[in-house]
């Protein structure tokens, strides 16, 4: 084919439907939009929630969590763009663990050692690792699909990074189930649980947002 | 792309295609073409891809440049985008070829030795890309590119409505980037 032709077809296409940054949009407030229906209808709060929104290790998981979801989709929003560079973005994703590390390190200081291990294992160490991965999958497929719309330089990283957030999200509505609050836990166990989804979508994203 | 004045021209031109302003994105379009083609040129032999390839390398650029321009932010300069999605799609392609590059001797030679040079010898000829795509998008990529009808005509012609007509373009165009990207037989 001629350019010139190429170049005749592709103005006939010229307006833009959507840009990606409004499908990312889209596909945040659906991603949000399940897990909440899938926590609500499925798991719910844990029985002591009243109690529990009294205690700062409580409210501390979200402040974790929280921040993953945010610095996740921070950057999510801007991988699929060339030539926008991630800056001080790509570093903010330490920030939840960070946050995690410094919340735990509290712990220490302040309970008993002999405490430590139970603290540590608690008792919804399964859950944790089911329950995040499932409530990930129906955000992490709607941010693949969002960036297939994008251009990322690497696309298993770019799913990584869709896995991050997807998990972010996951991990802030489990964690109003969970009633293991020790930041030795949350330092243990989640990041097991994120990491899984995490590898999940850089395996996808290097097969589905190759461009 | 270093000049900000006709960066300026060519972000105007992108906005109003975005908007919907085709005559606008032809000009892009057109301007941008002679500079992809001395890169692509250039770049063919360092990747070890058979230079006669250079014009299927620009056409494959361009489709990126079409089917990824909802990733440029207009309120953004458009010659950092730019320059980042054709280097990368650019690398893509010459890799692709450049791996199949086992071009016998012969060719080479005959290459050199003919007139043609650097011709803009497209290895995907329209027959073949034809050959490929279904109705009605055959048909519509036949009466736009070949025949030069506009979305209306082809509309009216085919009994289809605009809005059909555009969504079957589209949908050839990511056809036609899929196609290009396939391995090189």
């Amino acid at each position: 084919m001629k350019t010139e032709n190429l170049i005749e077809l592709l103005a006939q296409d010229a307006p833009v439907r959507s840009s990606l940054t409004h499908m990312l949009q889209q596909a945040s407030i659906a991603a949000v939009l399940m897990v909440a229906i899938a926590f609500f209808s499925a798991i719910g709060f844990r029985h002591d929630i009243g109690a529990a929104l009294d205690t700062g290790r409580f409210l501390f998981k979200f402040v974790i969590t929280g921040a993953l979801a945010i610095t996740g989709s921070l950057v999510m929003y801007r991988i699929g763009k060339p030539g926008v560079p991630l800056r001080w973005r790509g570093w903010a994703l330490l920030v939840p663990l960070a946050l995690a590390v410094g919340a735990a390190v509290l712990e220490l200081s302040v309970m008993p050692p002999e405490s430590w291990v139970t603290r540590m294992i608690g008792h919804n160490s399964r859950l944790c690792l089911t329950i995040i991965p499932t409530l990930s999958i129906g955000p992490l497929a709607c941010f693949l699909v969002a960036l297939r719309n994008g251009a990322p330089t690497r696309p298993a990283l770019a799913g990584a990074v869709a896995g991050l957030a997807a998990a972010g999200i996951a991990a802030t509505f489990y964690a109003a189930n969970c009633d293991d609050d020790s930041p030795l836990f949350v330092l243990l166990w989640y990041p097991i649980a994120i990491s899984a989804v995490t590898g999940i979508g850089a395996l996808a994203g290097k097969k589905l947002l190759r461009w | 792309m270093k000049n900000s004045a006709r960066e300026e021209e060519w972000a105007s031109w992108m906005r109003s295609a975005i908007a919907g302003d085709g005559r606008a994105y032809h000009r892009l379009l057109t301007a941008v073409t002679p500079h992809l083609r001395v890169i692509a040129r250039k770049r063919c032999e360092q990747f070890g891809a058979p230079a006669s390839e250079a014009e299927d390398v620009v056409q494959e650029v361009l489709l990126a440049i079409h089917l990824k321009r909802g990733t440029w932010d207009p309120s953004r300069p458009l010659g950092p985008w730019m320059a980042a999605l054709v280097r990368n799609k650019l690398i893509d392609s010459l890799r692709r070829r450049g791996r199949q590059a086992a071009v016998p001797l012969e060719d080479v030679i005959a290459t050199l030795e003919s007139d043609d040079g650097v011709g803009v010898a497209e290895r995907m000829d329209i027959e073949q890309i034809l050959s490929r795509l279904k109705d009605p998008q055959r048909t519509i990529v036949q009466s736009i590119s070949i025949e030069g009808s506009s979305v209306r005509e082809t509309a009216e012609r085919l009994k289809m409505t605009e809005v059909a007509v555009r969504v079957a373009l589209h949908r050839a165009l990511k056809s036609l980037s899929a196609l290009y990207s396939e391995p090189l037989q």
